[in-house]
């Protein structure tokens, strides 16, 4: 009975029994599901959660190249230097903190206070900081402030070329000039180790990822001479501060090759340059023009240089308008209207050449199209199509009004010129440089095409020759060097609209010299200059205390661009030339011809003292200064010369001096200074 | 039919022994793998709580096959013996030294006993004796109240000390499935556990002392990143391991992103290192243990091996259901370890003693035929 009454129990309780399993089931169903739910739907979303919280990339930032001039200064280079951040998170007392890096950096602590309250784990306090500002930050012993190693770029040449090589922001990325053009090459490839992180932000290497070793930049060699450039950037801003001026270019390249050896722009009080003006900005050039007209009418056999020309005693009258020399002249020979750069006779002998042929020339000279530099922002000019030419349109463009060229266009012209009649491609990069300074790729001269023949080059040389000599251009005369010139005074024209403004003018003078072999094409434009405004009273100066500087240089840039001529031989260039090929061999072998081996000779003879100077380096105190101080330690180091040393930066001075001899135990002291 | 007949039969159900020790391999194999940086990096060496589990492993399998030999009927006899015994270990951890902020484990030298996890099949054993005894008392209500009711108060009133919310909970939640199949009255129940809904509800809604957990599993049950930090670690651990899991000891979530990864959170270490189909398995071992544990109470030889085996049953089945459903964030977050799997001693000797229990009541099942009629 009473198992009877078990039984009854058992059976009815085992119902309830089985509801609860089927309960139970059910639950264990929904798990199921919300694991297939997160497991197999969303995982794609979780997995990238995840990763996001437990890997962590570090940058490995790969060190930018160096820019180089055409000798091996350093223009541009990278300083250790260190940054301060904070992780907010570990501050003990914000107030505090803040004060006390309020006390020692250039912020006040409101301000640094800010930035500890951001809802971040990282913030940056101050970035590259001076050496002794970063030693007193780290005594303060802040907790929740830390300090890591970056890169500064520093420009050691005291900004020299500062327009041409741009800059780049805190991170080294490029932002102008060269530094923005190149920056995919100077950058190099960050790396990146990919670790796993815990939760507590330690990391742990893990397999899968290996690390990405980071590749530095590639470095530059430019065709700028750092001597002549500095020369340009003194004289120019002399000038252009003399005469009150707006602003003032100039240019020098090398007529064989086409590298441009100096390119400056000042206006006083310009900040930022975003732009290279003298590849950008378009202006009218006024007489220095008349060489295509000239070239034209020799070339053409239109005019021999002693062919007489009326030049109007100074007054002529094309339709409505009239026509105005400066110097007022009646009979000139073709050779005088060019030397004395007479309006009159020049737009005469341009109405003999016919719109056709003087836009054919302009564009033989390469005007009102991109020089394709290596550089970007570049300008084409303006001319317009000869149909549209007035009879007075066609006179003004003879002289150069109504017309716009780029300075660099300008001096490439007379650059053909200078080299025998070869329009050249010009170029600022000369090398690129890998990691370990190893060429990797080296730019060779570009002839373009020839622009007129070498007889025609050489007639019109002795024209501007003369024009120096005892024309227009006689400011830029030189005792020991004869330089071939031409000056300009354009009025300038109105931005934004036609016309000029009135009493605004912009003086130039383009030469180059020495005018038998010339090495140097300069020019030099000078923007409404208050006073004198003729290109001959105020470029040509210019260009004369630059050239005057540069050959008094005990190793002046001709003797070097001499030297380096040997390079230009070599080149085999894929051009041919529109008339013959004559022209070409006609350029190398002008080269060959050239009274060169005495430079050569002291050229080797340098070398060979360097060489000498090598052998006995061990001897003595090695040269320090614009080194940078790892660089000076790792030679001393080197040499087993004990050292000290105060600052940071660039060596700016040294004892004992570089060169003095080294006895015994010789201890060396440099000093180091941050480049500003 | 014969002895001999009765002899040749399998003697005890496989399935539950062999669920076991896949279970328990899973479970040793993850809390080395959950637990090695954690070691490394507080105790220096990355096998600390490996060894120790190896250890309880060791040692529950011996009180397993001590278990498994003993006659279950005598538990029966010492029930209220365990009861005492049970109450008296939860007294006695109120007036020893917290750790880790809590009144939980008792220390003796290398090792720690949570008397909760001792009581939990103390009380089972306790009702399955006295259930047994009054198959016909239950649907009244008196007979609910005394002792039960007062036992649970106890127990409740001693656990809340500590506190510890898990095991109050799974706790309960047997307490009244075992008086549910004991065909004690639906309302009777709803009356019992009365005075436990009002005093959740004051304590969620009145003192919000557990607001924020309960806001944080309401959220979580939209979104399963939105819910409580272990909670989100816990799904992006599941997440990351996606279908087939990222290998063994491949997994991350464990370096420190995921508190107690070798603990209640091992289901989502094992989640993240052998994904979805690893996660199935276990879930399936689970679900062998409650359908044969249910088989085995079934076919119990009487009343007391029918609730005994019920409770066992519930007990592991209900625990593992609530350890997993707060990993996946269904339900929300109490401390409750997974039986077999979660690192700790006491659960683990605990869970392996009972399923010894288990299988002794299913050694004698065969003699049903025997007995009843």
């Amino acid at each position: 009975m009473i198992v009877k009454d078990q039984n009854i129990f058992l059976n009815s309780s085992k119902k309830r029994v089985r509801l609860i399993f089927i309960l139970g089931m059910t639950f264990w169903l929904v798990l199921i599901l919300r694991l297939f739910y997160i497991q197999v739907l969303n995982s794609g979303f979780y997995q990238q959660k995840a990763s996001k919280q437990t890997l962590l990339t570090i940058n490995l930032p790969a060190e930018r190249g160096i820019i180089y001039d055409r000798n091996g200064e350093r223009l541009a280079l990278n300083l250790p230097c260190e940054s301060f951040f904070a992780v907010p998170d570990s501050i003990r007392n914000p107030d505090v903190t803040a004060y006390k890096l309020s006390s020692v950096l250039n912020k006040s602590a409101s301000a640094i206070k800010q930035d500890f309250l951001k809802p971040t784990q990282f913030s940056w306090v101050e970035r590259q900081v001076e050496k002794n500002q970063a030693s007193l930050i780290k005594k303060l012993n802040l907790k929740g402030i830390y300090s890591r190693t970056e890169v500064k770029r520093v420009y050691p040449q005291d900004n020299l070329a500062r327009d041409l090589i741009g800059f780049t922001d805190i991170d080294n990325k490029g932002l102008a000039g060269i530094e923005l053009a190149y920056d995919s090459i100077l950058a190099g490839k960050d790396g990146k180790a990919i670790l796993q992180k815990d939760a507590l932000g330690r990391g742990y290497e893990l397999k899968p990822y290996p690390i990405v070793k980071s590749s530095n930049g590639k470095s530059l060699v430019l065709t700028l001479d750092s001597q002549l450039q500095w020369i340009l950037e003194v004289e120019l801003k002399k000038a252009v501060d003399s005469t009150s001026s707006q602003s003032g270019m100039g240019i020098f390249i090398d007529p064989h090759t086409g590298e441009i050896l100096a390119c400056d722009y000042y206006q006083p009080g310009k900040d930022v340059p975003f732009k290279n003006r003298v590849i950008a900005d378009q202006l009218e050039p006024g007489s220095t023009f008349k060489i295509v007209v000239a070239a034209a009418a020799l070339e053409q056999n239109l005019k021999k240089p002693e062919d007489l020309i009326y030049a109007e005693m100074g007054k002529y009258k094309i339709g409505k308008h009239t026509l105005h020399d400066v110097k007022k002249k009646g009979w000139l020979t073709f050779r005088e209207a060019v030397v004395h750069s007479s309006n009159i006779a020049i737009s005469k002998v341009a109405k003999e050449v016919g719109k056709d042929l003087l836009y054919d020339y302009a564009k033989r000279f390469g005007f009102c199209e991109p020089t394709s530099i290596d550089l970007p922002g570049e300008s084409k000019g303006y001319i317009s199509s000869p149909s549209r030419w007035s009879e007075i349109g066609l006179a003004n463009i003879a002289i150069g009004q109504g017309v716009a060229v780029t300075p660099l266009q300008l001096i490439r012209a007379y650059a053909a010129l200078a080299n025998g009649g070869i329009l050249m491609k010009p170029y600022m990069i000369k090398t690129i440089l890998d990691e370990n300074d190893e060429p990797i790729m080296q730019f060779q001269p570009t002839p373009v095409k020839r622009a007129i023949s070498q007889q025609t080059a050489s007639v019109l040389t002795d024209f501007l020759q003369e024009a120096v000599e005892s024309g227009s251009g006689q400011n830029a005369k030189l005792s020991d060097f004869s330089i071939a010139g031409k000056t300009g005074t354009a009025q300038k024209a109105k931005v934004g609209s036609r016309g000029y403004e009135i009493g605004k003018y912009i003086a130039s003078f383009v030469g180059f010299f020495p005018s038998a072999n010339p090495q140097i094409v300069g020019l030099i434009l000078i923007d409404s200059p208050q006073g004198e405004h003729l290109g001959g009273h105020v470029a040509a100066p210019v260009f004369k205390k630059i050239v005057t500087k540069l050959v008094s240089l005990p190793e002046n840039p001709i003797r070097k661009l001499q030297t380096q001529k040997e390079s230009f031989t070599r080149v085999e260039p894929d051009f041919q030339p529109e008339e013959s090929k004559v022209g070409l061999v006609n350029l190398v072998y002008a080269e060959e011809e050239q009274p060169q081996p005495k430079v050569m000779k002291t050229a080797s003879v340098t070398k060979e003292s360097q060489v000498t100077t090598e052998n006995s380096e061990k001897m003595v105190v090695p040269n320090l200064v614009g080194l940078t101080a790892r660089e000076a330690m790792a030679i001393l180091n080197n040499k087993k010369i004990s050292f000290q040393f105060s600052g940071s930066g660039l060596v700016s001075k040294q004892i004992p001096k570089a060169g003095s001899p080294l006895q015994g135990k010789t201890k060396v002291y440099f000093e180091c200074q941050n480049p500003k | 039919m014969d002895n001999y007949a009765i002899k040749r039969k399998a003697n005890f159900d496989i399935w539950v022994l062999i669920s076991l020790l896949i279970l328990a391999a899973i479970g040793t194999v993850m809390v080395y793998s959950s637990s090695a940086v954690m070691a490394e990096s507080r105790f220096k060496t990355q096998f600390f709580f490996f060894k120790k589990q190896i250890m309880w492993v060791l040692l529950s399998m011996f009180f397993f096959i001590l278990a498994f030999k003993i006659d279950y009927h005598w538990y029966g006899r010492m029930s209220k013996f365990f009861l005492v015994l049970g109450f008296f270990l939860l007294a006695a951890v109120l007036f020893l030294p917290a750790i880790k902020g809590v009144h939980r484990w008792i220390r003796l030298g290398p090792i720690s006993i949570q008397p909760s996890e001792i009581f939990r099949y103390t009380l089972i054993l306790f009702m399955a004796t006295t259930l047994a005894k009054r198959l016909d008392k239950m649907r009244e209500f008196k007979h609910l109240l005394i002792p039960y009711f007062f036992i649970l108060v106890a127990y409740v009133g001693l656990i809340m000390k500590q506190p510890d919310l898990g095991s109050v909970f799974t706790i309960t939640l047997v307490f009244f499935l075992l008086l549910f199949v004991a065909k004690a009255r639906l309302k009777h129940l709803l009356l019992l556990a009365l005075p436990g809904i009002v005093g959740f509800v004051i304590l969620v809604f009145g003192l919000g002392y557990e607001k924020d957990r309960i806001d944080d599993y309401l959220n979580s049950l939209k979104d399963p990143m939105a819910g409580s930090y272990q909670v989100k670690q816990s799904i992006l651990a599941l997440g990351n391991g996606g279908l087939k899991g990222v290998g063994l000891a491949e997994g991350k979530q464990k370096f420190f992103f995921l508190p107690e990864p070798h603990t209640d959170f091992i289901f989502a270490t094992l989640g993240e290192e052998t994904g979805f189909i690893g996660l199935l398995g276990v879930l399936f071992l689970f679900l062998i243990i409650a359908w044969r544990g249910i088989v085995i109470a079934s076919q119990a030889v009487d009343p007391l091996g029918y609730f005994l085996a019920l409770g066992i049953t519930f007990s592991i089945f209900t625990c593992a259901l609530i350890n997993i459903g707060v990993v996946i964030g269904v339900l929300p977050t109490t401390g409750v370890p997974l039986p077999f799997l979660s690192y700790g001693g006491s659960s683990l000797l605990m869970s392996f003693v009972a399923t010894g229990v288990l299988l002794n009541i299913s050694k004698k099942s065969h003699l049903k035929r025997y007995t009843f009629d």
